[in-house]
């Protein structure tokens, strides 16, 4: 059975890359193109895990994610960030709002899948 | 009464006085036998009748300690040398040898001291002591031994003490606590007493007035008179005669002391009584108070008969000592008139003498007829005429008579002399032979045997007064050639100049006339007059001047600036050379002249003429000093001519400064402005770095992402010739993002704007990821690469050293055809916060010339052209890497390559980033927080 991945980006060239991405890893991607958006569908969904676009406009990534990680069902849901670029403190500020990993763009559709994997899987070690 | 009656008088009365002083001395020694005390004496060894109890009392007290009065002489005193001495010291030494008790002195000689110690019986014996009732409390008494009169001592001056009434209101010294004071006081409540401790101190008191008389035992008086020898003393009285004993005091518990020294005191015989009496005393003679009243009767009486005799005596004497007297006083006027005549003639052959001798002509004048009376031998030296002629001259004869030495100038000068005023003046004399001098006159007044005189002395000064006029002369040439100078060197303009030098030269030294006159180049050689002082009265207008070699150009103008020459003319009147102008010039009172030629750089353009009106002309002096400021002059002149091309010199140098500030401000402003401009497009470029980062990226992402997966047949297959255009794009697109990402770092980077953000992490895990990233170039390629990483935790930018050995790695990969590439790690240094890491990538591909190892770290420098498919990349990476190691990471990449065997590039770096650039970067970063990327 195909587990089920929210992606949470505006962008839809990317969300439409990564989708194919994950498709192509075996994966059924839910999609939304903004905070609120993504929250209710995370909490509905209760995906596999979560790609979440850092750069969301209204409610920007951080705040969905602590949203996200406020509701009790999804304490646990692993959810990746994606940023544009690095900045000062950025993986700590990532990780306090409740993210488990983070990649950058661009995202390498053919490698991708891997990288997500090796986010999930350092994270149940 | 005259002085020599008096003493006639007194003489018998001294006479009569010592008659009487020898008389009673007799007396005296009389009656000294009545002290004899009485004694039991026995022949030789002396026994003492002793009781048994005295003799076993004695036995028990050997020794006894005996106060001795120190003031109380003859009796007792201490002696020069610090012993006790007297007649009471002799009578214990007999009590002594007797008893056989040892005495010892007790060391207090003052009398109330040695009383108090007695009573608290620290002495046991006092040697001397009066038997009174109110001290038997404390001592028990032997028989007295010792017998006192009472005397008054009195200085010798006053002479109204004769007893003890006469005491009554007057200072008298008295022994404080002796036995006759309270009686005494008692008796005569008038005396003033004046307590002392001593009978030295109460004679002493006596002696310097602080008392008029002392009240003092007679042999002690004696005594101390003698032996302090106080001369101004005298015995004025006996008090009382012997009424004073002493006995010895002994302690009152020794009674039986006190009876074997009353015995042994009986036991001295009455021989050794008087031989110590003597030896202490002396006879004793004083004047009793009735004998004193027989004697001045007698004395009177004497006086009288005395005083009738010398007054007869001396009546006879004084009348001849008139007669003789007046024989002396007409002999001494006789001699004092002599006397008189022989110094008064003396005198007027000293004056005489004198007046002769003096070098100075001196007349004496009657005060109010002005006649001369005498002159000295001098005058007539002087004046040339023998002395009867000048007594009889008039002053007018002797003088030049041309005013003011005129005779009623001379008249002014008497009058104001015979007033009393000291004249002195000059004068203008003449001799007998009308010959002219000078003369320093010096009239004063003077009261001669009661007449009023003038007398005038008269020195010729001719010599002197030539010096001096010379010299004022000389002093006011140098006044003005001083002026002259000072005009010059303040010179600033050249006809101002000209002007000054006449003029001063006119005012200031008198000259009658000066001009300047500057050579024309013209066709006459004509002189043109520029500058012109003085009394010239169109004088130059008459004369043509001309520096012509010819007639008219010979004079003494033309003829200084033809040779360039001083030229003097002495005397206008006679000299040829000065001809064709004598008679204009002769008009004018120019008596000589001097042409002084200007001379500049050896070049003649003028001369300076001068014209004097006496007839002592220039001398040689001022010729030379005229010489002297003229070149002064010509130095003066060129150098105000060159001022003024300075001057222009200057103030174009002026303009061209003007006008180069101009220029500065003009390019500042530019400047300013093109700064301006390029801050502008550093801020655009900023601008557009950060667009870039973020609209040009992603773009490009999503034509490398499609591309690639559409590569992949993800979507369906695609034919080799679709995939080969796919992969071009892939590629191209890959390429552009890899520029910009590069363009991007390279920017912040120069602009400071990379912040490094040190994280902790292990090494080798960043080795392996740097490894995954760059092997995917390697492609079909036969690449093995490994690595030699040691255990180690580093602290620095983690992201920038990847960045880094991606870089170098991409470039092995690059370079490498097939091999091997080897990442080897090296740690240096022991402390932790030292320890430098190197990593090094070693490969075996082509390698680099040296040539372009210089070159191998500047940007947009390719080894390959671009495009160059078989070695992509930007021609930033090394740039950028190095750029990042240095700036960011605190390191160096190292190159090492042998053309055709491979390269080995090393990145060294700090293990843990040095805090200080770390802490140092964060705080310029928050300074600039515009990082183009956010």
């Amino acid at each position: 059975m195909e587990k089920k991945v929210l992606v949470i980006e505006d962008n839809t060239q990317n969300m439409r890359l990564i989708t194919y991405a994950l498709q192509r890893g075996g994966y059924r991607v839910i999609s939304a193109a903004s905070g609120e958006e993504g929250v209710d569908a995370a909490i509905r969904e209760r995906p596999f895990f979560i790609i979440m676009d850092i750069q969301l406009p209204g409610m920007d990534g951080l705040e969905a994610t602590r949203r996200i990680r406020a509701s009790p069902a999804n304490g646990d849901i692993p959810i990746i960030a994606m940023t544009s670029f690095a900045m000062r403190g950025d993986r700590e500020l990532l990780l306090a709002a409740g993210c488990t990993g983070y990649f950058e763009k661009p995202i390498d559709p053919l490698t991708i899948v891997d990288q997500i994997h090796e986010i999930i899987e350092e994270e149940s070690l | 009464m005259s002085r020599p009656q008096r003493i006639l008088f007194y003489c018998p009365a001294i006479i009569l006085v010592l008659f009487v002083c020898g008389m009673f001395t007799s007396r005296a020694a009389t009656a000294h036998k009545d002290i004899s005390p009485a004694v039991v004496a026995e022949d030789g060894r002396v026994a003492i009748p002793l009781t048994p109890d005295e003799r076993s009392w004695l036995t028990g007290h050997r020794t006894v300690r005996v106060a001795f009065d120190g003031y109380f002489p003859p009796y007792s005193f201490l002696s020069d040398t610090g012993r006790y001495e007297g007649l009471a010291v002799d009578i214990f030494k007999i009590l002594a040898d007797r008893t056989g008790i040892t005495f010892v002195p007790l060391d207090k000689p003052l009398w109330k001291d040695l009383f108090a110690a007695a009573k608290r019986r620290e002495v046991d014996v006092v040697a001397t002591m009066g038997h009174r009732p109110e001290r038997e409390q404390w001592f028990v008494f032997t028989r007295p031994y010792i017998f006192k009169s009472m005397m008054i001592m009195t200085r010798k001056e006053i002479r109204d003490i004769s007893g003890p009434d006469d005491l009554a209101g007057r200072r008298v010294a008295l022994v404080q606590g002796y036995q006759y004071v309270r009686p005494l006081l008692a008796k005569y409540p008038t005396i003033i007493p004046v307590f002392v401790d001593s009978m030295l101190a109460a004679l002493n008191d006596v002696a310097i007035g602080r008392a008029d008389a002392a009240l003092i035992f007679l042999g002690a008086g004696y005594y101390l008179k003698n032996k302090y020898q106080l001369a101004n003393l005298r015995f004025a009285a006996v008090y009382e005669s012997k009424k004073y004993t002493d006995s010895i005091g002994v302690r009152g518990d020794w009674p039986l002391l006190a009876s074997i020294l009353d015995k042994a005191l009986a036991s001295i015989s009455e021989e050794q009584k008087n031989e110590i009496n003597r030896r202490w005393l002396g006879p004793e003679r004083v004047v009793g108070i009735s004998h004193r009243t027989v004697f001045i009767f007698l004395a009177v009486a004497v006086g009288i008969v005395l005083f009738l005799v010398a007054g007869f005596l001396l009546w006879s004497r004084t009348l001849r000592r008139q007669v003789m007297r007046k024989t002396e006083e007409l002999r001494r006027e006789l001699a004092e008139r002599r006397k008189v005549e022989r110094i008064l003639q003396e005198n007027e052959e000293r004056f005489r003498t004198i007046f002769n001798a003096v070098n100075d002509a001196i007349f004496i004048h009657d005060a109010e007829t002005g006649v001369i009376l005498d002159v000295n031998r001098k005058t007539c030296e002087m004046f040339k005429m023998p002395r009867q002629e000048i007594l009889s001259a008039d002053v007018v004869d002797l003088s030049s008579g041309k005013p003011p030495y005129t005779q009623e100038a001379a008249r002014d000068w008497m009058r104001k002399a015979a007033a009393g005023e000291l004249q002195i003046f000059e004068w203008q004399s003449k001799d007998a032979t009308g010959r002219v001098f000078w003369t320093e006159v010096n009239m004063r007044l003077a009261v001669i045997v009661g007449s009023r005189r003038i007398i005038v002395s008269a020195r010729e000064i001719g010599r002197y007064k030539q010096a001096q006029a010379q010299l004022l002369r000389a002093n006011r040439f140098l006044r003005t050639i001083n002026r002259c100078n000072e005009i010059i060197a303040n010179a600033v303009r050249e006809q101002q100049l000209l002007d000054d030098i006449c003029r001063t030269l006119i005012t200031s030294q008198g000259y009658r006339f000066s001009w300047i006159g500057y050579a024309e180049k013209n066709e006459g050689k004509t002189v043109r007059p520029m500058a012109q002082a003085g009394f010239e009265e169109g004088y130059l207008d008459t004369l043509e001047i001309t520096w012509e070699n010819r007639d008219r150009g010979k004079g003494p103008t033309g003829t200084a600036i033809r040779t360039g020459k001083p030229v003097l003319c002495r005397n206008i009147a006679t000299d040829p050379k000065f001809a064709p102008w004598r008679d204009e010039a002769l008009k004018r009172g120019y008596t000589a002249s001097i042409a002084l030629p200007l001379i500049l750089d050896h070049h003649v353009f003028g001369a300076l003429s001068i014209y004097v009106g006496d007839p002592g002309g220039f001398d040689d002096k001022e010729v030379e000093m005229l010489v002297n400021m003229t070149e002064s002059l010509s130095f003066g002149i060129g150098s105000l001519r060159t001022r003024v091309d300075l001057d222009s010199v200057i103030s174009e140098l002026e303009q061209h400064r003007l006008h180069l500030e101009e220029l500065v401000a003009e390019r500042t402003r530019e400047l300013e402005a093109a700064n301006f401009r390029l801050k502008e497009i550093d801020r655009l470029k900023s601008l557009f770095i950060a667009s870039m980062s973020h609209e040009l990226r992603t773009p490009l992402n999503s034509i490398i992402g499609f591309s690639s997966i559409l590569k992949e047949e993800w979507l369906g297959p695609v034919n080799a010739e679709q995939k080969e255009n796919l992969a071009i794009i892939l590629n191209s697109g890959k390429y552009l993002l890899a520029l910009i990402n590069d363009v991007i770092d390279i920017t912040k980077v120069e602009a400071g704007m990379m912040e490094s953000m040190p994280t902790s992490f292990v090494l080798q895990e960043l080795v392996v990821e740097a490894r995954k990233i760059a092997q995917v170039d390697i492609g079909n390629r036969s690449i093995a690469i490994t690595e030699e990483i040691p255990a180690l935790t580093m602290h620095t930018d983690r992201r920038r050293l990847l960045q880094c050995l991606v870089n170098l790695l991409s470039n092995a990969i690059k370079f490498t055809n097939q091999g091997k590439i080897t990442i080897i790690g090296v740690v240096t240094g022991e402390k932790e916060q030292e320890q430098i890491l190197e990593i090094q990538v070693h490969d075996t591909g082509i390698g680099i010339t040296e040539s372009d190892i210089a070159t191998l770290f500047k940007p947009f420098v390719r080894l390959h052209p671009p495009g160059d498919a078989t070695y992509p990349g930007t021609g930033l990476g090394l740039y950028l890497t190095d750029k990042i190691m240095r700036e960011i990471l605190a390191g160096e990449v190292l190159v090492n390559s042998v053309p055709g065997r491979g390269s080995i590039f090393t990145l060294r770096l700090p293990v843990t980033l040095p805090r200080t650039e770390n802490e140092q970067r964060t705080k310029e970063d928050e300074h600039g927080k515009k990082s183009p990327g956010h």
